[in-house]
């Protein structure tokens, strides 16, 4: 799955559109409810962050493939990416409870910093978004762990998915060509330019039982040069 | 006066809610038809205002459905959308059959919009 097809393209673009055009109605109509109450809808900025988020991942994913960016491996801790995408979730619209698990030891592993951390905070936004529409207590795990000889990270939330309903090429398919029969705001875009994105770093995504929790994992590979010291 | 909204997005839900209670009406919001059908075996209402892009089926059959039932039938129903009519390929008779006072859309027309067509209903 890839975006040389242009009509995959074609479809990515317009789910991208459809939650773009909810989050101007969502903005819009907060507007004008707060020029009646007096009040400003503070979730006026959170639909504004979030279709920047949107577009901004898009731009990023378009700009590795395009070759105005290179991918920077590097040591990194996962410990770090969690963190980080914990408080960049905090400021975006869906603020689901997260909560960060991670691993006692740490995995240093080797990859491109801010491609990993778009990877888990569009799966995180994903999950929430999807678990919104199962319950109103969102709840967001996202965890670094050691999986025999595997560093993973992944992002899980208590909803039960299944590999049927997560094709991403069907759920990009649906959004785009079926809006009447989806969820208007299930931010499928996040999910697909996750899969993207994992894929400019050579990996694929795991849909991942863990425990109770259902989501969504990622190998990576440990740094070995670290490792030796 | 009770009204059921039905909005799958939960933030225009709230958004519309508020907006309805600001204006003295009493509303309840769902999320999907199933609930919508839950809410109107429960309760009374005296206007629906439906989104007809719904997860898991269409407003479409989901009015279809209530409009099957005698004491559902002549419930005012006003559709506030995202949807463009063109692409439900919706005839003006389906329109008629279906008892839809009127079409307002979501990215043009006001919440203010909105209230005077429920004011309309009520004269």
């Amino acid at each position: 799955m890839g975006l040389d097809n242009s009509h995959e393209e074609s479809l990515l673009l317009k789910s991208i559109a459809l939650d773009l055009e909810q989050y101007l109605v969502n903005t819009l109509r907060s507007h004008e409810l707060s020029q009646k109450t007096g009040v400003i809808d503070p979730r006026i900025a959170d639909f504004t962050k979030r279709s920047l988020n949107l577009v901004d991942t898009y731009l990023l994913h378009k700009s590795y493939v395009q070759g105005q960016l290179s991918l920077a491996v590097e040591p990194m801790n996962l410990g770090a990416v969690l963190a980080q995408v914990d408080y960049e979730i905090k400021q975006l619209a869906i603020v689901p409870q997260t909560n960060v698990i991670l691993d006692k030891k740490q995995s240093l592993v080797s990859s491109d910093f801010r491609i990993v951390k778009e990877i888990i905070k569009n799966l995180a936004m994903f999950l929430a978004s999807f678990e919104d529409n199962q319950s109103s207590d969102r709840k967001i795990t996202m965890q670094s762990y050691n999986d025999g000889e595997d560093v993973k990270v992944g992002v899980f939330s208590e909803v039960s998915l299944s590999a049927e309903n997560f094709s991403a090429d069907n759920l990009i398919k649906a959004k785009a060509t079926m809006p009447l029969s989806v969820q208007s705001s299930s931010a499928v875009p996040e999910y697909y330019l996750a899969t993207l994105l994992s894929q400019l770093i050579g990996k694929k995504l795991q849909l991942t039982k863990r425990k109770n929790l259902y989501g969504f994992s990622l190998s990576l590979d440990h740094n070995q040069q670290l490792r030796l010291i | 006066m009770n009204i059921l909204l039905i909005e799958p997005d939960r933030d225009l839900g709230l958004t519309v809610s508020k907006w309805l209670d600001s204006e003295g009406w009493q509303t309840q919001v769902v999320h999907n038809s199933q609930d919508a059908l839950d809410q109107l075996d429960k309760n009374t209402y005296d206007h629906i205002i439906l989104e007809l892009v719904m997860p898991g089926s269409n407003g479409v059959e989901f009015l279809q459905e209530v409009r099957s039932y005698p004491d559902w039938h002549d419930i005012p129903c006003i559709v506030y959308t995202r949807a463009n009519l063109g692409d439900l390929e919706l005839p003006d008779s389906v329109m008629d059959d279906l008892n839809i006072h009127k079409v307002l859309h979501k990215s043009k027309d006001t919440l203010a919009d909105l209230s005077s067509e429920i004011k309309a209903l009520d004269k």
